[in-house]
């Protein structure tokens, strides 16, 4: 019983962790985009002269 | 006022933007110029990759920190010798597993963590920008104007305001600006009418035709009226005798020459004549016309049209 429980937790703790990483890669996009971010994002507010 | 010769130091190219930001650990200040080590402290500045990276390793190594320690407690609590060899099997297997899923999506996580960080620490990278803009400024106050345009070009990566391009633009016109500077004009067009603007992308096209660029003669026409003003029709003129540089900015701009045709130089009449003239199948519109006519009016005799003429006399008759 022990056995199955501890097995299962670790399956579960995988199984939600390869969820996670393929969630991230799908929305982590590439270095053109974190580029455009930054962009954006720096210049949105009070300006910089 | 007289014009400082310099010598602009190369600009930092860079994959992406991003990579030109780092941080001071020590003084927790962002800068996005040149220099290796903070003015402000001395200390070596980190870049943002670096942190990036550093950041998802450290995120794997707790992770792997707890499930170590997680599997370890099933271990010590097994009840009996064969369910503890049976945890302690799985649970490397798990480890194992867990490590090796992480370093496959690796690259994701690392851009997860950059993003991440960009983001958190945004408002100190602004501030970081604006202190690199202070620092710009008080070079040019002090007349080190290559080390100020210097600064500012390399703020000007990140900073596309108006305020940003002007403060780049009046360094270059204090600039004696020579042809083997790298010089840059279309990132400076500002968003409205700019009396410096004009006065260095005219400056530029003595030194440097090949930079004055589609936008920078659709920015031209655009304020036609109030650059004729400030700095006479000579300025728009050597603009129209510029765009006969590209076979496409004479068809994109044909409306913009032919209003100023009548005053180009010889020269010009010359190469504009000869492009319509070897490319009749063209559509050259109402620009062909009136170039054939000025030709014919102020060059008929003119020994240097004569080739052209001769070839049409013969393909009349």
């Amino acid at each position: 019983m022990y056995s199955i429980v501890f097995t299962s937790l670790l399956v579960i703790i995988l199984c939600w962790k390869t969820h996670k990483l393929i969630t991230k890669k799908r929305v982590s996009g590439d270095f053109k985009g974190i580029d455009d971010e930054l962009v954006i994002m720096v210049n949105e507010g009070e300006a910089i002269d | 006022m007289t014009k400082q010769a310099v010598q602009f130091s190369k600009k930092r190219r860079t994959t992406y933007r991003f990579q030109k930001v780092k941080l001071c650990k020590k003084c927790n200040r962002y800068s996005v110029l040149k220099d290796e080590y903070c003015p402000a402290c001395g200390s070596l500045f980190i870049g943002v990759e670096t942190l990036g990276n550093s950041l998802s390793k450290r995120r794997l190594f707790t992770e792997v920190s707890w499930i170590i320690l997680f599997v370890s407690i099933g271990v010590f609590f097994a009840p009996t010798r064969h369910t503890l060899y049976y945890s302690l099997i799985v649970g490397l297997i798990f480890c194992l597993t867990y490590i090796v899923l992480t370093f496959v999506f690796m690259k994701s996580e690392y851009f997860h963590e950059l993003k991440k960080l960009l983001r958190v620490d945004l408002k100190k990278i602004k501030t970081g920008i604006w202190f690199d803009s202070d620092l710009a400024k008080e070079d040019v106050k002090a007349e080190r104007l290559a080390d100020g345009y210097d600064k500012l070009r390399e703020i000007g990566d990140f900073i596309k305001s108006d305020a940003m391009k002007q403060s780049q633009v009046m360094v270059l016109n204090r600039i004696a600006l020579r042809s083997d500077m790298e010089l840059e004009l279309e990132g400076l067009i500002p968003t409205s009418y700019d009396k410096h603007f004009v006065k260095y992308a005219l400056e530029v096209l003595k030194i440097n035709r090949t930079l004055m660029t589609k936008k920078c003669i659709v920015y031209f026409i655009r304020y036609r009226d109030a650059i004729v003003v400030d700095f006479g029709i000579d300025s728009l003129l050597s603009v129209a005798c510029m765009t006969l540089r590209m076979k496409l900015y004479i068809l994109e701009f044909s409306e913009f020459i032919e209003e100023y045709l009548d005053y180009f130089p010889k020269e010009r009449v010359l190469r504009l004549y000869s492009i319509i003239y070897s490319n009749p199948d063209i559509e050259w519109g109402s620009l062909a016309e009136k170039t054939k006519r000025v030709v014919a009016m102020k060059y008929y005799y003119d020994p240097d049209f004569k080739p052209f003429m001769e070839r049409k006399q013969v393909l009349t008759n």
